[in-house]
């Protein structure tokens, strides 16, 4: 008699993908990634194209405080931090554990750094009012109301500040006596602010004045007054979402970075990590192609 | 004649083994050249929406969509090791890739059509909100 043992079979099944589970739930889970972001992107495409007009345009990147230079570094500055984790992934797939480490630490850098210039865009975004629901659009009835108040407000500040110039506080002031004495329309002021030569068709009051806005010379000063902006709301909506979604994309792989890195501090970090690394490459990867549509998207196009 | 199966033994497992030295893909200065092409593309970005003004603003546009594509492509190729991954992966990035192209062109007639336009071109806006009495 002969018994035949079944031997256990310790290598990998022939059967399944020549990919290993990690990398394949990722891929998995970047491409749901993928159509969430482009369910945003087609909303900002539809919203943007198909509702302005040409006597109301979509805001342009200066009257909603967008600077594009600042939006090209933050793009530059994810190139740099796709470039360091690759290279990390590199190194420990050499074996060279501690540049792989200082690698994954400059990453953590220059996405944090990417973070705080987001920050400081947003910052100035709240200072300047262009929140959604904040931006003042309609001009009719209690809206014209609740627009002449805010400005009578802002200038009653801006006239006692004594960090303006004492021309400007002057030609607020003459602002602000017209706006007392009830003797502007909501358009009117808001033409005034804006000046005429960049008030919208929409909002263009043929009152025979004409000039520089206060608005131009109050911000060349670094303040800031209310005004319309036509489809401003809309715009903040956009933006707000997009980007907003995208920094918490961000922020989730600097916390994995992060981890990586604690596990260096604690000496538990090796080759053996490798797949952590490349996966969490792939997902830095991904966000940084978010941006680089998010990029023009938003402040070039 | 009986064959007798060990009673406990390890289920057999379809993970592969974690990648190694062997999987590294491109080099430290394929990377970096890659690393240029993007940096390169960026400012290509910046500069065209600086340059094109009045009716070329449309061009700068195709230009400047068109280098994102071209930026994506690059990171997804060797960055991502698409490139190197394909034959594995195709099968998922494929129908993700035409989803995305359909969901835009699905987007296009409400991105091109203003229901809020009257025919003479004239934006419709809603009547002003009714006072309260």
């Amino acid at each position: 008699m002969s018994h035949a043992v079944v031997e256990p079979r310790m290598t990998a099944s022939p059967m399944g993908l020549p990919l290993y589970n990690g990398k394949l739930a990722l891929w998995f889970f970047l491409i749901t990634e993928v159509m969430f972001f482009t369910g945003l992107i087609g909303t900002y495409i539809v919203l943007r194209n198909g509702t302005p007009t040409p006597s109301d345009p979509w805001p342009k990147p200066h009257e909603v405080g967008l600077i594009e230079w600042v939006g090209a570094f933050n793009t530059f500055v994810l190139i740099c931090s796709s470039l360091t984790v690759v290279l990390a992934h590199h190194a420990l797939a050499h074996e060279r554990v501690r540049p792989a480490v200082l690698y994954i630490a400059l990453t953590l850098a220059l996405g944090s750094l990417f973070l705080v210039v987001k920050a400081f865009e947003y910052k100035a975004k709240f200072d300047h009012g262009v929140l959604p629901g904040h931006v003042p659009e309609r001009l009719e009835g209690q809206e014209g109301i609740r627009f002449v108040a805010r400005v009578q407000e802002e200038l009653e500040a801006l006239v006692q500040d004594s960090r303006y110039s004492s021309e400007l506080r002057q030609e607020a002031g003459k602002l602000l006596a017209q706006v007392k004495a009830q003797a502007l329309s909501p358009k009117q002021v808001n033409q005034r602010i804006v000046g005429s030569e960049h008030v919208s068709k929409a909002y263009r009051v043929a009152d025979g004045w004409e000039g520089e806005g206060l608005l131009e010379k109050v911000e060349r000063e670094g303040g800031h007054l209310v005004h319309v902006i036509p489809y401003g709301n809309l715009w903040a909506s956009c933006y707000f979402t997009m980007t907003g979604f995208h920094a918490l994309h961000v922020l989730g792989g600097l916390v994995v970075f992060a981890l990586i890195l604690i596990l260096a501090l604690l000496g538990r970090f090796g080759t053996q990590h490798l797949a952590m690394v490349e996966l969490a490459g792939l997902y830095w990867h991904f966000v940084d192609i978010v941006w680089i549509f998010l990029f023009p998207l938003l402040y070039l196009v | 004649m009986t064959s007798q199966a060990s009673a406990s033994f390890p289920a057999p497992s379809n993970d592969l083994p974690p990648p190694s030295a062997s999987h590294a893909g491109p080099t430290s200065a394929t990377y970096l050249g890659v690393f240029a092409v993007l940096a390169v593309c960026t400012l290509l970005s910046f500069l065209v929406n600086m340059v094109f003004h009045g009716e070329w603003i449309y061009v700068a546009a195709g230009i400047i969509l068109l280098v994102a594509v071209v930026k994506a492509t690059f990171v997804a190729m060797y960055f991502m090791h698409l490139k190197f991954d394909w034959s594995r992966l195709y099968f998922l990035v494929f129908p993700v890739l035409i989803l995305v192209v359909m969901m835009l062109l699905v987007f296009l007639p409400d991105a091109v059509v203003n229901p809020h336009r009257d025919p003479a071109g004239q934006v419709l806006r809603p009547p002003p909100l009714e006072q309260p009495q």
